[in-house]
């Protein structure tokens, strides 16, 4: 889907965060996915693998990390985390609440030497 | 090797060009409507109605995608409202690029309402704004009761579910109860309409709740 798109949005970001730091190269890329993003873990690898390679980030490489789908409802206050089939508030029932994880594409943290 | 730290959300291009469409059409008062369902469910039938029923008071353009044939825009067209296909070849949704294309030669402010056909698809075009203002899901009486919770990033995306083909209940085992059910379970603040394009039913809801969102985006519309 657009996991290439993505791909190469943390390829730009990074190569810019290596120059920002006179660095060579960047290791692990910490990058958080959420569940309602619709991206898939592994072709978002495997786009990442195939665009850097032969490039200065050919050595780095992406750590993953899925984010739930969390919900804070608007009634009682409680965070929770949804199911997929039922956002609703688990404590009260509440179809009120606001959704505060789940969908994000943030890269979260760079290695660079 | 150092650690930075950076939190930064990933920008999709597509993102940069829906937000540059959103902002378009925000000063031109256009409403924008993204309709997304699986194929079949009814989106082409009910927009035929749609126009059918507002053009008359309201400057209308539609962009209708599929993977091939111009036959969705031609169908719209005889209406007598504008109407162009974008026929993505390959691709399984349209892009804020594609919309951003279509309209390239037109000012958004020469409209008041544009309706966006999606491709029909419930995966990938959850994940692809194209600066509308709703998101409108379809789903059709019989094509499965429990669509909803099986595709829950889509109606997570809808802010409206329209279910169609209601006439077609006493031919199936279909309950639009249930439909609706399932989709407030997932998203409880959904608008939804019951409706049949063929019967006319519950599309008087739908065309006057249109008509109030119109007005709340542009309060006075230019009549054509």
């Amino acid at each position: 889907m657009h996991e290439l798109g993505v791909a190469t949005q943390i390829v730009n970001l990074v190569t810019r965060v290596v120059e920002e730091h006179s660095a060579t190269k960047a290791g692990e890329i910490t990058v958080e996915i959420g569940v309602l993003s619709c991206l898939d873990s592994a072709s978002l690898e495997f786009c990442f693998d195939a665009i850097t390679k032969g490039t200065g980030l050919e050595s780095a490489r992406l750590k993953i990390e899925k984010i739930d789908p969390r919900a804070k409802c608007r009634s009682c206050g409680t965070e929770y985390t949804v199911r997929m089939d039922d956002f609703r508030c688990k404590a009260c029932g509440s179809g009120d609440f606001d959704m505060i994880a789940g969908r994000e594409i943030c890269v979260k943290e760079v290695e660079v030497e | 090797m150092k650690k930075v730290d950076l939190r930064q959300k990933v920008l999709s291009e597509n993102e940069k060009i829906a937000i540059a469409n959103r902002e378009r059409f925000a000063e031109a008062g256009t409403f924008v409507l993204n309709l997304v369902s699986s194929p079949g469910s009814g989106k082409t039938r009910l927009i035929e109605e749609t126009v059918k029923a507002l053009k008359d008071d309201y400057r209308i353009f539609v962009v209708t995608g599929d993977l091939m044939t111009e036959n969705d825009a031609e169908r719209i067209g005889r209406h007598g409202v504008e109407a162009v296909q974008i026929s993505t070849g390959e691709a399984c949704h349209l892009d804020a690029r594609m919309v951003d294309e279509k309209l390239l030669k037109r000012k958004a402010s020469a409209y008041d309402l544009i309706v966006i056909e999606n491709v029909g698809n419930l995966v990938c075009p959850a994940s692809f704004d194209l600066g509308e203002d709703l998101k409108v899901l379809l789903v059709a009486v019989g094509e499965g009761d429990d669509k909803p919770v099986k595709y829950p990033p889509m109606v997570r995306a809808s802010e409206v579910l329209v279910i169609t083909k209601t006439d077609l209940m006493p031919y199936t085992d279909s309950d639009p109860d249930v439909i609706e059910e399932n989709a407030l379970r997932i998203k409880p603040d959904m608008t939804v309409f019951k409706t049949s394009s063929k019967t006319g039913e519950g599309l008087e809801q739908w065309i006057d709740w249109l008509r109030s969102q119109l007005t709340a985006k542009k309060p006075k519309p230019h009549k054509p």
